[in-house]
């Protein structure tokens, strides 16, 4: 992955030129602009006259820079064009410069900048990310975050972004290669009842998004309003890291970020005890029961929100994770009230950035809340100007179709700063906590004049990635070139898998190398490490670790290069769903009408949840007497499963209760046997129905004489 | 029989078998997740059965052990589902107890992008 080469631009120069779109890009230079005395003019004189002793000059110019320098020509304002022995980063050609400048008789030296226009990707849908483009405050309104501005001073490296949401998919066509090994950590609701998780068992090292639906049957028990499944974890990811100049999709804020999920999210949202857990996980800090994270992240996404102040079990994740060095960036929620009188946890926690939401006018979105306990505000979009990125179209089960889409949300807000807070610490990963926040919030954007937020309640601006990014001192100490590696996909699960050959080019002097998540080799060799060393000159480094022991999940091994990091990930093959064929034993003479329940199969030969549906009755995973369901879910591997259904109530009765899981359908049937002589003991439950039965009759009985009635008008 | 009263008796036959659980009368009862906290040297130890037991005493419901959290916390379930005024006393007494340096509810967060289009 080269920085884009001028010669892509020249078709467009002309056009460019007349939009006066260029500006100057942080791209390595060869050449040295010099003005000097006429007495020390390196080569020609004003009048065009060879200088004499030219040579010499030179020579003394070349040993101030450190540099061989070679005159190239002399430019119309009387200055002289210099060239370096290669290409330079900025920062290494501006002390060249400097060191020229202190010479005697030298009135300025500085690199001469290769101009480029604003970087635009070539993602197709990135004309419709308003969010992410420059502010324009008159004529078509736009109160984006000024994305392109800010990728001439950075387009990222492989900063780790923990996002706390609902898992991601990882097989995205648009996030390929931007997934770190994450963690699940929903854990049971109680013993043997997983339905928030959705997954079919709890705490595991699979942080794949299963779906959050909610259907209509399902309020009452989770206790929340049915609703489809949101993928949300995934368009918050694509926010901050989608593949961005690819060809494909959207553009994301960091071009090269790497998002470790974190699954906190499901069915009616997550547990306060969850994801504090999963935030002491992501910094570093040992979560017992859990293997050590060998990414700890700095940055720390919550695009979520729960009513009430913050407790202390929030306050006390903050702090701990805060002591990290991390930034808590948090939805304010979308309640659209003050959160003095509102309060929504994690966003009132003290040391939390907490996140309100504008519209494209750089209006405070109606849904967003607001008050003093708001850091900053970011595009969060409103009807007919949402955010746009990386999805699935699944109702339900994902569809893994690599959609792209639309959401509204101080969520999308959060995820816009989390973005533009990654590319600080890409451009400088030295930052403290307290110089990231200050940046982030010291740099915006100006609330528009009449703006509800002019007056207070959305924090210190619109995030403004332009302004941000170019307000940090750029750590420099990078290779010459950014660098990446292709995402193999399908590779056979707890094996080793190497990388391609990146090559990498060291303009001055020698940089450090550590590695984390698998080893390196410098050179390609074979011979791979984990200990830390240096590097210099040119080279090629090849990096290796080992798949995910799980189907259709991420493993990644990232190199630190100086001040860059560069990932390589690997995507596991796709998960077996189908079980081994299993069956349940045909029930006869059974009590006509009553509850008769299948004997417990175990269900083999799967390696990832499997989809479960059932019609005809009920299921229970674990064959749980209190969590028999007709819903679809989930059945983990290794899990066991009953189902159970109420018998004809007629004689010689058949009742099938169809069970589908990964798609293997089985049936259960009962034959209904005499009915037993009549005992009257029918336990509470049986009086109940029997009253009820007594009464529903009664009632059939009174409406059958009446005549029938219109039906009746429902609202629109 | 009219069929107002007929209906009266429905419901009241329904809502006597619906009532086995239920001790509230506005939110849906759910099983209520508690976060605990003891005072440190105190002897309660949620995570063994006598802490349990001695904290199920202290809340009036039956309460098990889910699992031991970060900073000393352990994460309590009610065994049974409780409405929210309930919820609110077990809270209560809870706090109450001496040997609770903390205890707040395990509350759920949720994510905020409701307003889904496509």
């Amino acid at each position: 992955m080269k920085q884009r080469a001028p010669a892509r631009y020249l078709p467009w120069l002309a056009v460019i030129a007349l939009l006066a779109a260029l500006s100057v890009q942080a791209a390595p230079t060869d050449r040295i602009i010099i003005k000097v005395n006429e007495s020390m003019r390196p080569a020609l004189l004003a009048d065009g006259g060879a200088a004499t002793r030219a040579h010499a000059r030179l020579a003394t110019l070349s040993a101030a820079a450190g540099h061989d320098l070679a005159w190239m020509r002399a430019t119309a304002a009387g200055a002289d064009v210099l060239r370096l022995p290669r290409a330079l980063p900025l920062e290494h050609a501006r002390a060249v410069a400097a060191a020229l400048a202190a010479l005697p008789g030298v009135e300025y030296a500085e690199p001469d900048l290769r101009v480029f226009p604003v970087l635009t990707p070539n993602d197709p849908r990135f004309a419709e990310q308003w969010h992410l483009q420059a502010v324009r405050p008159t004529g078509l309104i736009n109160y984006g975050i000024d994305a392109p501005a800010a990728w001439e001073f950075a387009t990222g490296d492989a900063v780790t972004v923990a996002v706390f949401d609902t898992g991601a998919l990882f097989a995205h066509t648009d996030l390929r290669g931007k997934f770190l090994p994450g963690h699940d950590f929903i854990s049971l609701d109680s013993p043997g009842v997983f339905r928030t998780a959705n997954d079919g068992d709890g705490r595991d090292p699979d942080a794949a998004d299963t779906g959050d639906w909610v259907t209509t049957a399902e309020e009452d028990v989770l206790g929340c309003e049915a609703s489809e499944s949101s993928w949300h974890g995934t368009h918050v990811a694509g926010t901050i890291a989608a593949a961005t100049d690819n060809g494909v999709g959207v553009a994301g804020i960091n071009w090269r970020a790497m998002i470790l999920p974190l699954r906190v999210l499901g069915k009616c949202g997550g547990y306060t005890s969850d994801i504090t857990d999963a935030m002491r996980w992501a910094t570093g800090i040992p979560v017992s029961g859990i293997a050590q994270n060998p990414f700890p992240a700095r940055i720390l996404n919550l695009s979520l929100a729960g009513a009430g102040p913050c407790g202390i079990t929030w306050q006390s994740a903050v702090n701990d994770v805060n002591a990290r060095g991390a930034v808590v960036i948090a939805a304010a929620g979308n309640e659209g009230e003050d959160l003095a009188s509102v309060p929504q946890a994690p966003a009132v926690c003290s040391g939390v950035i907490a996140v309100a939401a504008t519209d494209r006018a750089g209006q405070r979105a109606s849904y967003s809340s607001y008050g003093s306990a708001v850091d900053i505000s970011a595009p969060g979009g409103a009807s007919g100007d949402a955010i746009l990125s990386t999805l699935d179209t699944g109702t339900r089960f994902p569809l893994g179709n690599s959609a792209i889409g639309e959401r509204i949300g101080t969520s999308m807000a959060t995820a816009h700063v989390s973005g533009v807070a990654s590319l600080l610490l890409s451009r400088n990963p030295g930052l403290t906590r307290d110089q990231l926040v200050a940046a982030l919030t010291g740099q915006v954007t100006a609330f528009p004049a009449g703006s509800d937020c002019a007056t207070g309640g959305c924090g210190a601006g619109i995030v403004n990635a332009r302004l941000a990014v170019a307000s940090v001192a750029d750590a420099g100490n990078r290779p010459v070139d950014v660098f990446g590696f292709a995402t193999p996909t399908g590779v056979p699960s707890a094996l080793p898998v190497v990388s391609d050959a990146a090559a990498i080019e060291i303009a001055v002097g020698v940089l450090d190398v550590t590695v984390r998540g698998g080893d390196y080799s410098l050179g390609c060799t074979g011979a791979f490490t984990t200990a830390s060393g240096t590097v210099a000159g040119l080279t090629t480094v090849c990096l290796r670790h080992t798949a995910s022991a799980r189907p259709a999940n991420p493993a990644a091994t990232v190199i630190a290069v100086g001040n860059y990091r560069a990932a390589f990930a690997s995507l596991t093959g796709p998960a077996d769903t189908a079980p081994e064929l299993f069956a349940f034993a045909s029930q006869s003479d059974v009590v006509p009408g009553g509850t008769v329940t299948s004997e417990t199969v175990a269900i083999a030969g799967t390696d990832a949840p499997a989809p479960v549906q059932v019609s005809g009755g009920e299921y229970s995973p674990g064959c749980m007497a209190d969590v028999f369901t007709t819903e679809p879910g989930y059945l983990a591997p290794g899990g066991t499963v009953c189902v159970r259904h109420v018998a004809s109530s007629v004689t010689a009765g058949v009742t099938t209760t169809t069970l589908t899981i990964g798609g293997v359908v089985t049936s259960f049937t009962s034959t209904a046997g005499e009915a037993p002589p009549s005992s009257g003991g029918g336990g509470a439950f049986g009086g109940c129905l029997l009253v009820g039965l007594l009464g529903y009759a009664m009632l059939r009985r009174t409406s059958a004489r009446r005549p029938p009635q219109a039906a009746p008008v429902s609202a629109p | 029989m009219s069929n107002t009263l007929i209906g009266f008796f429905l419901a009241l036959s329904l809502a006597a078998c619906a009532s086995v659980t239920d001790d509230s009368s506005t939110a849906q009862p759910a099983l209520l997740r508690i976060i605990v906290v003891p005072v440190p040297g105190a002897a309660l130890d949620p995570a063994a059965e006598t802490g349990i037991s001695a904290l199920s005493r202290s809340a009036g419901v039956p309460l098990l052990h889910l699992r031991s959290l970060g900073g000393g916390a352990h994460l309590l379930v009610t065994r049974e589902r409780v409405g929210a005024a309930a919820a609110a006393d077990i809270l209560k007494r809870l706090a109450a107890d001496p040997a609770v340096a903390m205890v707040e509810e395990d509350r759920r967060a949720t994510h905020q992008a409701p307003g889904e289009t496509r």
